[in-house]
C-alpha cells in the first residue's frame, strides 16, 4: 500500500520526468532481471548438454525466444541506467561528462543491436 | 577547471572500512563486471546466430582457464549484485535503515553471495 500511495503521489506531482523516472527505471528494471535470471538459471541450466543442436534446439524455441528477448533488454536497460549514475558521480569535467554518456548510450544501443538481431536469427533458423 | 583541485566527497582515504561501505562500493564495482557481463552475453548471442564455428569457438574461450576464471568472478559478482540489489529494493520501502539492521544485512549479503554461486556451479 505503501509503494502504492508513493507511486500515486509521484505520477499527481509530474515528478516522472527526470530523476525519479530514472530511480524507478531502475528498481522496476531491477526487479523485472531478478525474476528472469530465474528463469534463465532454471531453464538454461536443465539442458542436457551444451553442444550446439542442445543449445540451438533450447534457444529457437518462441517461449525462450521471447524469455532471451526480455531477459536481454532488461539487462541493457539496466546497465545503461547503471552506468549512467557512475558516469554522473565521477566524472567531474563537463565535457568528458558529456560524452562519456553520449558513448554510454551509443555501446547500449549496440548492444541491444546485436542480441536482438542475434535472437531474431536464431528464432528464425537463418544464419 | 577549478572544480578539479577541489576534494570531493566520498573521501576514502579518511574513513575506517566498515563492511557497509565495502558493500556500498562493491555494488558499483560489480555493477561495472557485470556489464562485462552482458557484453559476452550478447558476444554468446552472436555467436549462436553465427552457426556452429563460431558457437565452438566461443566455447573454447570461455572453457580456457582465463575464460573460466571470468566466468567465476562474473558469477560471483552477479550474486553479489542481486543479493545486494534486493538489499536496496527492502530499503526502498522505507525498511531496516537502523545501524544493527544495516549490519546485519550486510553480513546476509555476503553469506548469500558465497552460497548462491557454490549452488549455481553444483547445479550447471
Amino acid at each position: 500500500m505503501k509503494i502504492l500511495s508513493l507511486l500515486g503521489l509521484v505520477i499527481k506531482n509530474n515528478l516522472v520526468e527526470g530523476a525519479s523516472a530514472h530511480w524507478w527505471s531502475q528498481r522496476v528494471s531491477a526487479f523485472f532481471l531478478a525474476i528472469l535470471f530465474v528463469w534463465f538459471t532454471f531453464s538454461f541450466g536443465n539442458i542436457e548438454n551444451y553442444e550446439y543442436d542442445a543449445v540451438i534446439s533450447w534457444s529457437s524455441g518462441i517461449l525462450n525466444s521471447v524469455m532471451l528477448l526480455l531477459l536481454s533488454i532488461a539487462m541493457i536497460y539496466h546497465s545503461s541506467l547503471g552506468l549512467e549514475v557512475i558516469i554522473e558521480d565521477y566524472i567531474h569535467t563537463r565535457k568528458t561528462r558529456k560524452y562519456s554518456l553520449i558513448l554510454n548510450k551509443v555501446i547500449h544501443l549496440l548492444l541491444a543491436v546485436v542480441t536482438i538481431v542475434s535472437i531474431f536469427f536464431i528464432n528464425t533458423g537463418s544464419q | 577547471m577549478s572544480n578539479r583541485v577541489r576534494p570531493l566527497s566520498p573521501h576514502l582515504t579518511i574513513y575506517r572500512w566498515p563492511i557497509t561501505m565495502i558493500l556500498s562500493i562493491l555494488h558499483r564495482g560489480t555493477g561495472i563486471v557485470l556489464t562485462l557481463g552482458l557484453l559476452s552475453f550478447s558476444l554468446w548471442l552472436g555467436s549462436i546466430a553465427l552457426g556452429e564455428d563460431h558457437y565452438k569457438k566461443f566455447i573454447n574461450l570461455s572453457t580456457s582457464w582465463p575464460g573460466s576464471l571470468f566466468l567465476l568472478s562474473l558469477s560471483f559478482a552477479f550474486f553479489l549484485h542481486l543479493s545486494n540489489g534486493i538489499r536496496h529494493l527492502y530499503w526502498d520501502t522505507g525498511r531496516g535503515f537502523n545501524k544493527d539492521n544495516v549490519e546485519l544485512s550486510a553480513r546476509i549479503v555476503i553469506i548469500s553471495t558465497f552460497a548462491l554461486t557454490c549452488l549455481f556451479w553444483w547445479w550447471l
